[in-house]
């Protein structure tokens, strides 16, 4: 079944390196439609430039990159993103609604009475439209971050990456994030990179695991030693909602 | 009193000059501290003290020498910025020294005494000329035109310049023209209050109205601009009564004003 669906990202034999360190070396990852992915891997393991490669933000040493068949300058108008939130100076004087409104720049015009639609329908469908008024300082970890996922989505997106997008938020909020995620997903391709391995939900198709290397397993229960083996240590691994052990005791 | 003393034309130009000034001061202020380039922006302002040199040594009115100087310094710091990977607050500190030392050369090949080099540094706006005003003019409406075409592009990338890029927006030649605007901006205040002072009034009435707006970056402008305006011309009338150097006295009154409403802005308990 899965050989119907299209292939949305392809990595073929990516090495990044920055000052002769090499951060990501033979990546190779095939995505396809309607597939969730997440990628786990420890701090500095090369996840957030794992995104950039995608979003044609850093240009790999070798290998190439196909973003819907294309490169991923020309590709990347399709992926909505999430960035970890730290990027941003919250005392920035902007509103929840301009924030959004922002992913809906196409070129010189003015945004549409559409996009203001847009932006009006996705901050709804993540529960924010009451806030938009707000100044983004006056949100907590997970508003804000529900205002940055709608913004992603605000691009209309075929694939959604999200970086480290629970990091900030509470368990219970991370919960509801991820319910809304399974909502989304039937309509788009989504990637997670995190190193939050605390919960591994059961409706997350595949596991990937990155640092350097990239071990791709495919159906998720495949090859979750290789986590431990990625961190050096013993990790336990809970499954959404029913919480019980994959992997057996570590002794 | 006031009335008294638009008598004379030294001091209607001077009016002139503060209110032209204070209009560079709300919107290209507001873009350099949200986007958190103030330093880039003392570079700038330094570097261009070479193009005043230059002026000099070539017998053309300094401000129009330093545009060029302004422009190019700051878009050599934009590119030496995003291109290379060598440190940018090392870079501005070259390109301020660089700059202050090539006019200090070109004034020095010019035979005799340099009579009015303060003004350049410290400002003279008691001294502004009508054809100054006219190119202060025409620099403010290319920056008001600026902004008012690229408003959301420079919102957008002053917020978050990676997602800009991810969406489509040409970030870096956007991040040149602003810097160039910073550049124009900077030419605008130099006659006011000096290549040295001018830092103070990109700033402070932006920080001022901050403290009261905190969601809508063209209310900031607005406003920034006003308060910019007032300050600037209480400054000038302080300044005249107790014969006090114009520009200091401006400086002085503006950080003044900053401190007065922050101390009162942050002692009354927050409501809500």
């Amino acid at each position: 079944m899965n050989d119907q669906k299209k292939t949305v990202l392809e990595l073929k034999d990516i090495q990044v390196s920055f000052n002769n360190n090499i951060v990501l070396d033979k990546i190779n990852l095939s995505v396809k439609e309607n597939d969730f992915l997440m990628i786990i891997g420890p701090n500095g393991g090369g996840k957030t430039t794992l995104l950039k490669v995608i979003l044609g933000l850093i240009k790999p040493d070798k290998g190439t990159i196909n973003v819907f068949g294309k490169n991923p300058k020309e590709g990347r108008s399709l992926i909505g993103y999430l960035p970890q939130y730290s990027v941003f100076d919250r005392n920035f004087p902007i509103n929840v609604f301009n924030v959004v409104l922002t992913a809906r720049y196409n070129g010189f015009k003015r945004y549409s009475k559409e996009d203001k639609n847009i932006v009006i329908d996705v901050l709804k469908s993540v529960g924010m439209l009451d806030y938009k008024d707000r100044q983004i300082s006056n949100l907590s970890g997970g508003e804000l971050q529900r205002v940055l996922l709608a913004r992603a989505l605000a691009r209309k997106p075929k694939l959604l990456l999200l970086d480290e997008p629970t990091v900030s938020i509470d368990v219970k909020t991370q919960i509801s994030f991820y319910k809304f995620l399974l909502k989304v997903r039937e309509k788009m391709t989504i990637i997670i990179v995190t190193h939050d391995i605390g919960f591994v939900y059961s409706y997350i198709d595949t596991i990937a695991c990155l640092n350097q290397r990239l071990y791709y397993h495919g159906p998720k229960t495949g090859g979750l030693s290789e986590i431990k083996k990625m961190y050096g240590i013993p990790v336990e691994l809970i499954l959404h909602d029913t919480p019980y052990r994959i992997l057996g005791e570590h002794k | 009193m006031v009335l008294e003393l638009f008598q004379y034309e030294f001091m209607r130009n001077a009016f002139i000059a503060a209110i032209l000034a204070s209009v560079v001061c709300g919107i290209t202020g507001t873009y350099i501290v949200i986007k958190k380039i103030v330093f880039i922006s003392g570079g700038i302002s330094h570097a261009s003290f070479g193009g005043v040199g230059l002026g000099y040594l070539i017998g053309v009115n300094p401000l129009i020498t330093a545009i060029p100087f302004a422009v190019l310094s700051a878009i050599g710091l934009g590119i030496i910025n995003k291109k290379t990977r060598i440190d940018e607050d090392a870079i501005i500190g070259i390109i301020w020294s660089v700059g202050m030392a090539l006019g200090l050369i070109f004034i020095s090949l010019k035979q005799g005494y340099a009579p009015d080099l303060f003004s350049y540094l410290f400002g003279s706006i008691l001294t502004v000329t009508s054809f100054d005003l006219i190119l202060m003019f025409v620099l403010d409406v290319i920056i008001v035109a600026i902004v008012y075409l690229f408003y959301k592009e420079f919102l957008s990338i002053s917020f978050d310049e990676e997602f800009s890029t991810v969406i489509g927006i040409p970030t870096d030649a956007l991040y040149l023209l602003l810097l160039s605007m910073i550049a124009l901006s900077i030419i605008v205040l130099i006659r006011v209050v000096g290549i040295i002072l001018l830092m103070a009034l990109l700033t402070i009435p932006f920080l001022i109205s901050r403290q009261f707006i905190s969601d809508n970056l063209r209310n900031l402008m607005i406003s920034s601009s006003i308060i910019s305006a007032i300050l600037v011309i209480i400054g000038l009338l302080i300044s005249y009564a107790l014969d006090l150097i114009p520009s200091a006295t401006i400086v002085l009154i503006l950080s003044i004003a900053f401190i007065f409403v922050f101390l009162i802005k942050n002692s009354i308990p927050k409501s809500g």
